[in-house]
């Protein structure tokens, strides 16, 4: 039984991290993202809060709709709304305990606090698991992916904005942000292969 | 040659130019890369690129002269968090409607729709430029960003949707099917080539006078950037001006006598009652304390420089964080560590 949970976890946190790569193949954090690569430190803790927060808000959000059953069968905006509001408490109980309890990283953990929790990519995780279905365990495993996914993402990233500095053959007008892209875009491209999605049509259909 | 160039970039004040051209020289997707997701996620057609335009427009229009107004005095953790606020209002009830129609290309947007409450485009905004300005240049900010936003997202929308299905507004003009350009990757490469295009535009522009100082926002060529790094070098060997810069982004106390700046001991011999190395202070510690004066105190030719090069560079770089300090103290602050960081450089290799 604990094998098996832990075969469905592991199956969860390895969609959300190559199969459906919550960054590359959903485009979410993409913004985040690009800002944690620039700085060459600071993305592993980014990572570890999306991870923490995404866990612990869709976690949240599944008991909450297994407490109350009502709330599957309510329709999609109040999912929406419940779910934001759990992540909004989330956060405002972490960075109240932050701002009241004086530690040397204090100001640190502050300052990336909202960037790293309150993006696209943590929101989307209970939506999706809730899309998807998952249980408890698979819920959590799918926050903790998608900072692996965000971890790797950002990593790769960073070190192909170091190869592109230093490649003086790029011409001038795509030189910083639109060399960025284009390499998000290749990265991109090559996670979407293992979706197993069409690049084009067969035979015109859309 | 270095004199020619700098008459060729003459500096050109944010004030000199009209507030809607922000929208073209510092646009937020193709220049500053924020509010990456929805375009890149969801901007697929016409359609749905129009409700992200007007959803985060509006979010944007509220966000800022609010935060203007009201929010600058709460820490910026706080202020995070009333602008998702802000954005879930705006988004659930829009959710609501919208399923109503029953629009297949809204249908289509499925859980990206209510992610736009979360974009990072007002959140970054408000951050770097409302929370230091009053609410009319909130509101011009918020609309130049709006339409650049806009702008951008829309025409993403419209390439997708034309490279994906060979369609225009739903209706099929040619028979195209390269539906791999809908997906994210699609959105990218997509943003990456306008990005480029806008930079060459932006030159071609300049270069005709037409656009003055719309370069300025841009990465420049290794020999004009070196231009620029010599006239940041310049600014700070004037000892006084690094004192203000550090003292306003909190990494000496403000209160320092100029004149104990100037011979340079700020780390050496203090006062017996002062510990020997100054604590840093928190950069929201001193916004605070100062309130509307971080950006003030800083020096005349620091002040053009952040309205024009270093707000530049910080857009174009994404050096900047979401900091309550001014984008011109963050940005000198990179440019400090930057000379200082090519002055280790050139050490070693003199070496």
């Amino acid at each position: 039984m604990i094998r098996e949970q832990l075969m469905a976890m592991l199956t969860a946190a390895l969609y959300a991290v190559f199969l459906y790569n919550l960054v590359f193949s959903g485009g979410l954090g993409a913004t985040e993202i690009i800002r944690a690569a620039k700085k060459n430190g600071g993305m592993l803790t980014f990572s570890l809060l999306i991870s923490v927060f995404s866990a612990l808000t869709a976690a949240i959000c599944r008991l909450l709709t297994v407490w109350i059953p009502k709330l599957e069968t309510v329709e999609f905006q109040w999912h929406v709304l419940l779910y934001g509001s759990v992540l909004l408490v989330l956060y405002l109980i972490v960075c109240t305990t932050l701002s009241l309890v004086r530690f040397k990283a204090q100001a640190y953990l502050l300052k990336y606090m909202g960037m790293a929790v309150l993006n696209t990519l943590v929101m989307a995780v209970p939506l999706l698991s809730f899309q998807l279905g998952y249980n408890l365990p698979r819920t959590i495993a799918m926050g903790v992916g998608a900072g692996l996914a965000f971890a790797g993402a950002s990593l790769l990233i960073n070190s192909g904005m170091h190869l592109l500095q230093q490649n003086k053959a790029i011409p001038v007008m795509f030189t910083g942000v639109p060399a960025t892209l284009i390499y998000t875009a290749l990265l991109a491209l090559a996670f979407t292969g293992f979706t197993g999605s069409s690049l084009f049509g067969v035979g015109g259909e859309a | 040659m270095a004199a020619k160039k700098e008459k060729e970039m003459p500096l050109i004040t944010a004030k000199e130019r009209h507030w809607l051209s922000d929208a073209l020289i510092a646009n937020p997707v193709l220049v500053q890369a924020i509010g990456l997701a929805p375009v890149v996620a969801v901007a697929t057609s016409l359609r749905a690129a129009l409700v992200i335009a007007v959803v985060a427009g509006v979010h944007l229009l509220l966000c800022e002269p609010l935060t203007s107004l009201l929010l600058r005095r709460l820490p910026a953790w706080l202020r995070v968090a009333c602008y998702y606020v802000l954005g879930l209002a705006l988004v659930v009830p829009l959710q609501y409607v919208l399923r109503r129609m029953d629009d297949p290309i809204v249908a289509a947007m499925d859980i990206f729709l209510p992610l736009l409450a979360i974009n990072s485009l007002a959140a970054v905004r408000c951050e770097r430029f409302a929370v230091l300005h009053n609410t009319p240049a909130c509101l011009k900010d918020a609309a130049a960003t709006a339409v650049g936003y806009g702008t951008v997202t829309v025409l993403v929308g419209v390439i997708r949707e034309f490279l994906g299905h060979g369609s225009f507004l739903g209706r099929q003009v040619i028979t195209f099917d390269v539906r791999g350009i809908w997906m994210p990757f699609g959105g990218f490469l997509v943003v990456g080539v306008l990005a480029a295009g806008l930079k060459l535009l932006l030159r071609t522009l300049s270069e005709h006078g037409i656009v003055v100082g719309a370069h300025k926002a841009m990465e420049l060529a290794p020999e004009d950037r070196e231009v620029r790094r010599e006239k940041t070098r310049k600014l700070f060997e004037d000892a006084e001006t690094r004192r203000q810069v550090l003292s306003a982004a909190g990494v000496l106390p403000p209160e320092n006598p100029p004149e104990e700046a100037k011979t340079e001991p700020q780390a050496a011999e203090p006062p017996p009652e002062e510990p020997a190395h100054p604590k840093p202070i928190p950069a929201e510690a001193v916004a605070e304390a100062e309130g509307k004066k971080t950006a003030a105190a800083l020096p005349p030719e620091l002040r053009e420089l952040e309205e024009t090069e270093f707000g530049g560079l910080v857009a174009e770089a994404g050096y900047a964080d979401a900091e309550p300090v001014s984008e011109g103290v963050a940005a000198a602050m990179e440019a400090l560590e930057e000379l200082e960081a090519l002055d280790e450089l050139e050490q070693e290799e003199s070496k």
